[in-house]
């Protein structure tokens, strides 16, 4: 995108901000109802929240949570050139992920993960689901736990969606402007505020209609509703960071508008989608991979601070909310002609927050780069351990959200090397 | 208001392509509308609590009726006057199934979501002022003496100024060398590698009359338009007058407006460096402005196949292999998953397992075992199109990139030659659209748009046998269109008792295979899991093999896998279990698994009904309703940044995502049309209902 268009999107993005909205309301309507209405919902144990962050096109494991010395791999494995790598809690950061050093104590990461596939389409499609041979019309691993909330208003909202796959029955976001359109929910409840009393009846009406028949689209019709009776009362969401560039704008306003619809208690979990696919670096690896690695770790690392400091009954907001970040697909560990890295079945993954070790390193690579078999007790190398897959944690992350994971088709194993 | 069943009128005569039943009771579509009160005329008490066969067909067909029609149509049909046959005539022939209806359900996600490659916006011009008048300019300012006068492409009559390094007229293309972007393929200027998007130092301007550029932002807009525009009136023309559809994918015809000309005259332009560029450019002001259905002039022979080749579809993915995979998508409903992949067998096939960026790795892809059933379809594919560049690198097609003499086209893996034909787009279009899939394609996107996947196999096969006869998509619609007739009392589909299932209880980790679970398992599954599979440890170790099943019993994760396989339809392969057995197959799974009557209502929420909400209808669709009766041109102004749009309109549900687009605009379009808080909320209440949302009751 060229810098004048991105000028103009965002002159454009930032008037309507201003201006609150783009359509007026010409009348007054009846107060918002404040009370929580909707389904009867699960009793939701585990974190309050939960926040999945997909880096999508495959980030470097060398340059963010699995570097290497060039002592500890082949000749042919392609490093950084200045090759600094930050130790920090007993985790090792590659020099594009150093400045999350400071949230060491909060951060858990897995290395060596097999994803299966070498395609975007169906590594997105498996991240969201966090399971491999995923279909389009499987449920999200979110819309799954998001089917268990308390207060909250919705189950899970997604943010910035810009591959179809990562669509499912229990959608509910917001797409990326620039491919799908500039206008949103947020800033159409807003403009609408005044008649979401009656848009919220009028749901929950229908959504009656078909209680029996449908109670999925009883549920879908009731967040709705939940939302935008909830969102005028919420204080408006303010980016805080201003880039020239698209990408890193997008990153850092969905980074902080998970963790505004976190401080509102307005959903129990966000999928951020992140990056456009930017991360799939297959021309100028180091400085595509630096670009976007620098966008996401200082918005990254805002999300984490204002979780911490945000308290709520007791404990930080973080503590509450259980962070799972990674990939779609890994990077080739070896250059091509063009200075890029092309696709690997095999990602890093890392987690933060709710019952999550801070300071934890699974899964090991080898001297290629490769995932070793690993105890997923200890997240050591263990020969007579597994290689963890997509399912691994998938099936952990129900767990660490007390929901039984054979129920919603995750077969995987625990990683209890997780845990804290 | 309980869901019901309702009773209005019955028909006369009902004619369908396997013969005719008399006198079908019309009954209402189950789903109901909220009674209405307030003081606006459309919204009087009057306003129908129920959805009759005659508005959902209706809406269907892309044509919402207005009140006083529909109710023509059904004292038409009550009293005699005209059969289903009329209506669904009257349906079928409105332009709307062509340009509305048609375009969502072949290319939804290619469609709706913008082309990022087509129009490089890094060749949109700014302006700055200068003492002797505005200067373009790509990058930087210059000195305003240093300007250049050039008469630009879209106002041959005038001349602006440009700056020096934003004009190069004589650059058509760059060295490898001299850019970031290491090919070996040929870089074009007319790219987003030749743009300025990239690159912080000129390397292409806008060439010869700044044929390359655009001269605001606002014509960035309108050309993306054009893109998506050529896309939905050309499906629109050739389903409209009743040619057979694989004509949209073989015709050198489209059709386009001004804009899109331009876009392909700029395109001869590059491919012919600029010769003849002045006739070029006068051709465009000679093109209508509005879409006109006319050839697209070949460069080369065989160079144009419909919209494959189009504006829209030929750039929308960067790679030729990621394009290959949307024509096969496309036309032949081809998925695109692609599991199986090891770090172990990807290490196997090459250091550098290129993309086909840089080195032939794809034959090796083709060839490979597990890579086979994708690569051998989508590589040996895109040598038909090897004259149109990755799109990154270049957006016309050039003569000496494409291959010469013949090559195949394979269907499921190497092992399945589907033919032999020259390598050129047009005989690839052939040759792919006389393959069976591209009839089942299309058709299945009819049968479950109308019908819905769980409408009889038997009526998904009779559009399927329709469609075949003449290829003609208005035909198979139509078809359909009048089984969801025969269809509409049966929609209520009650809810299963789940509890009668039969299983033994279990009481460990394992899973008991019963006798009845046994002969399910031997006669859908024996085919591949049988004495070779491997046995079963967990899934990580069993990924990409068969399994054996043979066992009395199974570990819970190995049942729990295959349940899911089951079903989300990844298993059986070559799927011929039907819904009936399927469903019966997943709900005997469920009891054998689990035990407690908690766990399976909670199973059977995720297996059974998959948290699938009802269908909807097409976004554009439900957002033009909201506006219905309340303005002269019923669409609806906002630019919805919804994933939804992107979603194959068979496949559209009501998410909430999609509730709350919908909802928003039926709030907005009412408070635009109406001052008074009464008449918005009357307004409301008549649109927001589940009508305005489900396609279907289950």
């Amino acid at each position: 995108m060229s810098s004048e268009v991105k000028r103009r999107e965002f002159l454009a993005y930032a008037a309507a901000l201003a201006a609150g909205g783009i359509v007026g309301c010409k009348s007054k309507a009846a107060p918002p109802k404040p009370a929580f209405q909707g389904v009867e919902p699960r009793a939701p144990g585990g974190p309050r929240y939960v926040v999945q962050m997909l880096l999508s096109g495959g980030h470097d494991p060398v340059y963010t949570v699995d570097p290497k010395t060039r002592a500890e791999v082949e000749p042919d494995i392609d490093l950084p050139t200045t090759n600094t790598i930050t130790e920090a809690a007993g985790l090792r950061f590659g020099e594009h992920f150093a400045p999350l050093q400071k949230h060491a104590n909060s951060i858990a990461v897995l290395n060596g993960v097999q994803v299966g596939t070498a395609n975007h389409d169906t590594g997105i499609k498996q991240f969201v689901r966090l399971k491999t041979r995923a279909t389009d019309v499987m449920p999200g691993a979110l819309d799954i736990i998001g089917t268990a909330r308390d207060t909250q208003a919705v189950g899970t909202m997604h943010l910035g969606a810009f591959m179809r796959t990562s669509h499912s029955p229990k959608f509910f976001g917001t797409a990326d402007s620039f491919y799908f359109g500039e206008d949103n929910i947020f800033d159409m409840a807003t403009a609408q505020k005044d008649a979401a009393p009656e848009i919220a009846e009028l749901l929950r009406s229908q959504a009656d209609q078909v209680r029996s028949a449908s109670p999925t689209t009883q549920d879908n019709l009731i967040q709705v509703a939940n939302l935008l009776e909830r969102l005028p009362a919420a204080p408006t969401f303010r980016p805080s960071s201003m880039h020239e560039d698209y990408i890193a704008q997008s990153i850092s306003d969905s980074l902080d508008r998970a963790s505004w619809l976190i401080a509102n208690d307005l959903t129990r979990c966000v999928f951020v989608d992140l990056g456009l696919l930017g991360w799939d670096t297959h021309i100028q690896n180091f400085e595509r991979q630096l670009l976007m690695n620098s966008a996401f770790v200082e918005s990254f690392s805002r999300f984490l601070t204002t979780l911490k400091n945000t308290k709520r009954g007791g404990s930080s907001l973080l503590e509450q909310t259980l962070v799972v970040a990674g990939s779609d697909l890994g990077r080739f560990p070896k250059i091509n002609a063009m200075n890029g890295k092309d696709h690997l079945p095999q990602t890093s993954y890392f987690f933060a927050g709710y019952g999550i070790a801070g300071g934890k390193a699974c899964g090991q690579t080898d001297r290629n780069m490769k995932g070793q078999r690993m105890s997923f007790k200890t997240g050591t190398t263990d020969a007579a351990g597994s290689i963890p897959i997509v399912d691994d944690i998938g099936t952990t992350l129900m767990r660490l959200c007390k929901m039984d994971p054979s129920l919603y088709g995750y077969a995987g194993r625990t990683l209890e090397c997780l845990f804290g | 208001m309980p869901i019901r069943l309702t009773p209005l009128v019955s028909f006369g005569r009902v004619s369908l392509g396997q013969g005719s039943f008399a006198r079908v009771s019309l009954v209402a579509v189950s789903l109901l509308a909220v009674a209405c009160s307030g003081k606006a005329k459309e919204d009087s008490d009057d306003a129908p609590t129920s959805i009759s066969v005659v508005e959902s067909l209706s809406l269907l067909a892309g044509n919402p009726l207005s009140d006083e029609e529909r109710e023509r149509w059904e004292i038409k049909l009550r009293e005699g006057e005209a059969t289903a046959d009329d209506f669904v005539d009257r349906l079928v022939t409105d332009k709307a199934l062509g340009r509305i209806i048609a375009p969502n359900l072949l290319f939804s996600p290619y469609l709706n979501v913008k082309n990022y490659y087509a129009i490089p916006s890094g060749y949109t011009l700014s302006t700055f002022k200068s003492p002797s008048g505005p200067i373009h300019y790509l990058r930087n300012h210059c000195e305003p003496d240093a300007a250049i006068a050039v008469a630009p492409w879209w106002d041959l009559s005038t001349t602006v100024k440009v700056c020096p390094d934003s004009y190069s007229p004589e650059r058509w293309s760059l060295a490898v060398t001299e850019h970031s972007y290491r090919s070996e393929m040929p870089l074009s200027c007319d790219s987003q590698v030749g743009s300025p998007e990239k690159e912080d130092k000129a390397l292409c301007g806008c060439g010869p009359n700044l044929y390359r550029c655009l001269p605001d932002f606002d014509a960035y807009s309108r050309m993306q338009e054009a893109l998506s525009s050529e896309l939905r009136d050309t499906t629109a023309y050739i389903v409209n007058s009743e040619q057979p559809l694989k004509e949209l994918f073989t015709t050198e015809y489209s059709m386009r407006g001004r804009d899109a000309e331009a876009l392909y005259q700029r395109r001869a332009i590059s491919a012919t460096q600029g010769v003849d560029i002045k006739a070029r450019l006068k051709s465009i002001s000679r093109w209508p402005e509005e879409p006109f259905w006319g050839r697209r002039e070949p460069l080369f022979p065989g160079q144009h196949a419909g919209v494959l080749t189009g504006l829209q579809l030929m750039t929308w993915a960067p790679d030729r292999r990621q394009r290959q995979r949307l024509f096969m998508e496309v036309m032949w409903c081809s998925g695109r998953d692609s599991f199986g992949a090891t770090t172990e067998k990807i290490f196997e096939i090459s250091n550098s397992p290129n993309l086909a960026f840089t080195s032939d790795s794809w034959e090796l892809l083709a060839n490979t075992e597990v890579c086979t059933n994708c690569h051998a379809r989508l590589d040996y594919g895109f040598q038909f199109f090897k004259g149109y560049p990755d799109a990154r690198a270049g957006t016309h097609f050039m003569e000496t990139e494409a291959r010469s003499g013949s090559g195949p086209l394979y269907g499921d893996n190497i092992n399945d030659l589907r033919g032999e034909t020259r390598l050129t787009p047009a005989s690839f279009a052939q040759l792919a659209t006389e393959q069976p899939e591209f009839p089942e394609c299309i058709a299945s996107h009819i049968s479950n748009y109308v019908l819905g996947p769980a409408a009889p196999k038997a009526q998904h096969q009779e559009v399927l046998n329709e469609f075949t006869k003449k290829g003609i998509f208005r035909d198979a619609f139509r078809l359909a269109l009048l089984l969801r007739f025969k269809n509409s009392s049966k929609l209520d589909k009650p809810v299963p008792d789940r509890s009668e299932v039969a299983g033994a209880a279990q009481t460990g980790t394992d899973v008991a295979i019963d006798t009845e679970l046994r002969t399910a398992v031997d006669e859908y599954c024996q085919d591949c899991h049988d004495n070779e599979g491997i046995a079963f440890g967990s899934v990580a170790e069993s990924y990409g093999k068969a399994v054996y099943l043979g066992e009395s019993t199974w570990s819970k994760e190995l049942a729990v896998r295959a349940l899911e396989q089951v079903a989300y339809l990844n298993m059986p392969r070559n799927d011929e279990l039907a819904q009936p057995e399927r469903e019966a197959l997943v709900a005997k799974l469920i009891t054998s698994i689990w035990p407690a009557s908690e766990d399976r209502k909670r199973a059977h929420e995720y297996y059974s009904d998959q948290f699938r909400p009802l269908p909807s209808h097409q976004l554009d669709l439900a957002l033009a309703m909201a506006h219905q009766g309340l303005s002269d041109e019923a669409t609806s102004e906002r630019a919805w940044g919804s994933v939804e749009r992107s979603i194959y309109s068979d496949q559209l549900v009501i998410s909430p995502g999609y509730a709350a687009v919908v909802a928003l605009e039926i709030a907005a379009a009412c408070t635009e049309a109406h001052a008074e808080l009464s008449d918005q909320v009357a307004c409301m209440k008549k649109r927001l209902t589940i009508k305005a949302l489900a396609r279907l009751s289950n």
